[in-house]
């Protein structure tokens, strides 16, 4: 980063001389450098999960969530500063109240996601305010099937049929490109994810605790945003656990064959 | 509130009816200032987007703005969304502004059409800003003279033939008994191909 220290950095509203904003890319390591969080778009339904180190073991159980319901059919997962992530949670909770009262018709995914947007885009024009440190996830189902969608702290966002943020961003990218997305079912993507989450986890934590998230909009769900059973996740922690150990000996095989399900 | 002293009406008879294999709407073409006939050729079916058309009766001032303020937010939502509304959002944007304004405003409407997502739909949003989905909705003064008529000839198994000739058989008899109804029968037929509008001259429109 030739332009630290020259004063470029210090405004999102003033461009480097490479045409870079450096506040905005700061913002975006602040919001990798967390947990890690995903989604998956699969056959009939769509999955947020994320996953991050216990920040106190004194800590009340289920405090800090950071997958929230936006409405009753949208779910969003985010990662980065928790209070940003709160900020970006009422604003994408407001944004859906006022479809609603403008059109009286639950608002579809890409709507909130367009307006949530504008909003993130519009941190990164003033030297006044401060780009949010929070990579959001948003995932639901509207007349025209089931949507996921990524926003950036630039306020950039894609439509995907899988995507990741975090630490694990890296490894788990591969791994997500190697599942068939369109096809797999949703039971059985959450046992993909929950293994990815806790790989992710443990690559960069170690055995540190983790806190971990799952929700799901499906057909079983009849389209609204649901946590996922904790059973299922508690399975595929336990199948996790089970396979690790596996893959230090002899059963290495059997374990990477189990994980390729598709 | 009622109608100021002099406010132009459109004391009318709109009907939309669900069919077979399409929607049919019709008016009147009456627009009266108490006694006085305005208007007799008036358009009260009036075009919102695409294949949406809404009835208007009430008065003229209120309706004609309602109407054009609905469509300019149509337009909006068909833009910002990339994606046609469907009958039920404009009905649903009618009902707003008809509800939220209802101590200022004396307007009925009926909002009928055809999307790709529900197909046909018919809304009748009478004064106050309830919303009912219906099969066949009347309104205007001249409706209630022929509840009965309708409600014992109207089936949703008609076809576009025997539809068109129950609605203006019942816009007749309304103009015949009402007397701020009259003039023509004004006609659109709206299936997924698109609106065939007719006409029947107040002169071959029959009297009793």
């Amino acid at each position: 980063m030739t332009s630290v220290g020259t004063g470029y950095d210090i405004s999102s509203s003033t461009y480097s001389t490479e045409g870079r904003i450096y506040q905005v890319e700061y913002a975006t390591q602040a919001a990798n450098s967390f947990g890690t969080s995903i989604g998956m778009k699969v056959n009939n339904g769509v999955i947020l999960g994320s996953v991050s180190r216990k920040i106190s073991k004194l800590l009340k159980p289920a405090s800090n969530k950071c997958i929230s319901h936006v409405d009753k059919h949208i779910g969003i997962a985010t990662t980065g500063w928790t209070a940003d992530a709160r900020e970006i949670l009422n604003i994408a909770r407001r944004e859906a109240e006022n479809y609603r009262s403008s059109y009286k018709i639950p608002p579809p995914t890409t709507q909130v996601v367009q307006r949530l947007g504008f909003y993130i885009h519009a941190h990164t024009l003033y030297s006044s305010v401060r780009p949010f440190g929070v990579n959001s996830i948003i995932g639901g189902k509207d007349d025209n099937g089931y949507h996921l969608h990524m926003i950036e702290p630039s306020g950039e966002h894609w439509g995907y049929r899988g995507c990741v943020v975090g630490k694990g961003q890296k490894e788990v990218k591969t791994e997500l490109e190697r599942i068939d997305l369109d096809n797999i079912d949703p039971t059985l993507a959450v046992n993909r994810m929950v293994k990815m989450l806790l790989k992710a986890h443990r690559d960069s934590e170690k055995e540190e605790p983790y806190h971990m998230e799952i929700s799901w909009v499906t057909e079983e769900t009849n389209g609204y945003h649901e946590r996922v059973p904790q059973n299922i996740i508690d399975d595929a922690i336990n199948q996790f656990e089970n396979e690790g150990h596996e893959g230090e000996g002899e059963g290495a095989d059997e374990a990477q064959e189990t994980m390729e399900v598709e | 509130m009622g109608l100021k002293p002099g406010e132009v009406s459109t004391g009318t008879t709109i009907l939309a009816g669900k069919f077979k294999d399409c929607i049919i709407i019709g008016a009147d073409s009456r627009t009266s200032m108490g006694t006085y006939i305005a208007n007799r050729v008036t358009d009260k079916l009036t075009h919102v987007v695409d294949s949406i058309y809404c009835c208007r009766s009430g008065s003229a001032a209120d309706t004609q703005a309602i109407a054009a303020i609905v469509k300019y937010e149509l337009d909006v939502y068909a833009t910002s969304h990339n994606e046609r509304p469907t009958v039920k959002v404009a009905a649903k944007i009618f009902k707003r502004y008809l509800y939220e304004n209802k101590s200022r405003l004396t307007a009925g409407i009926i909002v009928a059409g055809w999307d790709h997502q529900d197909g046909f739909s018919v809304y009748n949003l009478p004064v106050g800003g309830s919303i009912h989905e219906m099969n066949l909705a009347l309104g205007g003064s001249g409706s209630l003279f022929i509840y009965g008529f309708c409600e014992e000839m109207y089936s949703p198994e008609m076809n576009r033939e025997d539809g068109l000739k129950f609605i203006r058989t019942a816009l007749k008899l309304a103009m015949s008994s009402d007397a701020s109804s009259g003039g023509m029968i004004r006609t659109a037929i709206i299936d997924e191909n698109g609106v065939q509008r007719d006409d029947v001259l107040g002169s071959d429109v029959k009297t009793y």
